[in-house]
């Protein structure tokens, strides 16, 4: 009697421990309240008989059937407590094994995904050779700097010695222009001499009609010299006319070389700023790319190292499935030795019952558990 | 015998000042007297190409003849960038 108080004392709390370690509290402590119960009647019981064997102190039998009746059917209903329990047990186990080869998926996956970002990222910052491209970078920008402002330098000096060529252009015309005056000048002076000629001409005709037949031949020289003089007036309107039209001409020209000579550039000044501040930027943004890469870098190998030790920390939940198929057959056991508990009377519990602690003695010798860390730091295990 | 002849130019210096520019700066140059020519920018707001072109070939006649010290003085913001831009610091000394 009092060794089977003693066992139920002794399996209660350690079952009540193993299944509150396993999540199953109200199980657990369910067990507990049952064992305790089961030993409490059991002692009940042994003190009744112990009191009636000291009253009648008849026979070798200190207990009787009916009572002995009460203990087959807590067995059963201990039993079948630790088959509920197996069976949870194996339900967890499915479970966890399940879920950790979820987790242990989708981590592998995300380990490759991340992967391919770290690949990608490095593509499309053409990261293979970064410090030798950032050289090359800030050569090439510089070049290009330096490119731009040759080639804006070159066509500015171009248009101003263009300009310049046409000033000198005007400045040759205007000398033309300056010169033509004189020539009116002399036409003018042509002008008067053939005005005097033809008055010459008209006072020898005067004389030549006062001479009558002596002048007749005179006569017509005069007719002759005034005619010459009124043509040589017609020569001088028409390079008058000429040189009028030369003129005016002239003015057209110089407005038009004007034109072309006289262009802005305060706009080219704007440019040349606008390339140099587009070059700035240029540099900045692809300082900043490089920065944003390196932080995008160094972001990944942190993103690939939790996945990493992610999918480490899954590994022990192997550790926990043999941990719980241990706890089950152990459970199993006890079910099946709780079953085998039929008895007579009391020397035969006594009997049974040290037979049944030496069979679990030597099952649990047996039956070591394989898993001997505790802990997922204790526990180094490589990688699948 | 150090003469510094000065040029004052306009408020705008473009195509229109032409005449006068090269009058006065023509006579300069012929003028032994003078050895150096000031050219007075500090009223000047704008100018355009032409009167870039007029600075150059000054500047290059110049150099055929006389060979006088040629001046910019007190040009400012617009002008002195544009008169920077089209190099004349090196046909001009600045002041």
């Amino acid at each position: 009697m009092r060794t089977l108080s003693l066992v139920s004392l002794i399996i209660a709390p350690l079952m009540a421990a193993l299944l509150w370690w396993l999540g199953l509290p109200l199980l657990g402590t369910a067990l507990a309240l049952g064992l305790l119960m089961a030993s409490l009647v059991w002692q009940e019981h042994n003190h009744d008989s112990t009191a009636k064997a000291a009253n009648t102190a008849t026979g070798p039998s200190p207990c009787d059937g009916s009572q002995l009746q009460n203990l087959e059917p807590l067995s059963q209903e201990l039993a079948s407590l630790l088959g509920e329990s197996h069976t949870s047990l194996q339900q967890i186990e499915t479970t966890q094994t399940d879920a950790v080869t979820l987790l242990s998926e989708a981590f592998q996956q995300l380990s490759q995904l991340s992967d391919q970002q770290s690949q990608l990222v490095k593509q499309i910052l053409g990261h293979e050779a970064l410090a030798k491209s950032e050289e090359h970078d800030r050569e090439w920008m510089n070049n290009f700097a330096q490119n731009t402002a040759t080639t804006l330098d070159r066509f500015v000096e171009t248009t101003i010695n263009m300009s310049a060529s046409s000033m000198d252009l005007v400045e040759k015309i205007d000398n033309i222009n300056k010169a033509l005056p004189s020539i009116t000048k002399a036409m003018k002076d042509i002008d008067q001499i053939a005005s005097q000629t033809n008055l010459l001409a008209l006072n020898a005709a005067i004389e030549a009609a006062r001479a009558g037949d002596f002048g007749r031949g005179f006569a017509v020289v005069a007719d002759e010299v005034r005619a010459l003089s009124n043509r040589s007036a017609g020569f001088s309107e028409g390079i008058q006319a000429q040189l009028q039209n030369i003129t005016q001409q002239i003015v057209a020209l110089t407005e038009e070389i004007g034109r072309v000579a006289a262009q802005d550039v305060s706009y080219v000044i704007a440019s040349k700023q606008e390339v140099q501040s587009a070059i700035r930027m240029l540099v900045a943004k692809s300082e900043q790319d490089k920065e944003y890469a390196a932080q995008l870098e160094s972001i990944n190998e942190v993103l690939q190292e939790s996945v990493y030790k992610s999918i480490r920390g899954l590994q022990f939940g192997d550790i926990n499935a043999q941990h719980l198929q241990y706890s089950a057959s152990a459970i199993r056991f006890i079910q099946q030795q709780l079953l085998g508990l039929s008895v007579q009377n009391i020397a035969d519990i006594n009997q049974h019952l040290h037979e049944k602690l030496e069979e679990m003695r030597q099952h649990r010798q047996q039956m070591k558990n394989p898993v001997s860390s505790h802990n997922v730091v204790a526990g180094n295990i490589d990688l699948f | 015998m150090s003469h510094a002849i000065k040029v004052r130019l306009p408020n705008r210096f473009d195509f229109n000042y032409h005449q006068t520019f090269s009058q006065e700066c023509n006579s300069l140059l012929n003028d032994q007297a003078c050895q150096s020519v000031e050219l007075d920018f500090s009223q000047v707001q704008y100018l355009d190409s032409s009167a870039l072109g007029m600075l150059v070939l000054l500047a290059k006649k110049n150099k055929g003849q006389g060979n006088k010290t040629l001046i910019i003085q007190g040009a400012q913001n617009t002008a002195k960038e544009i008169l920077e831009m089209a190099n004349l610091n090196k046909l001009y000394e600045f002041r």
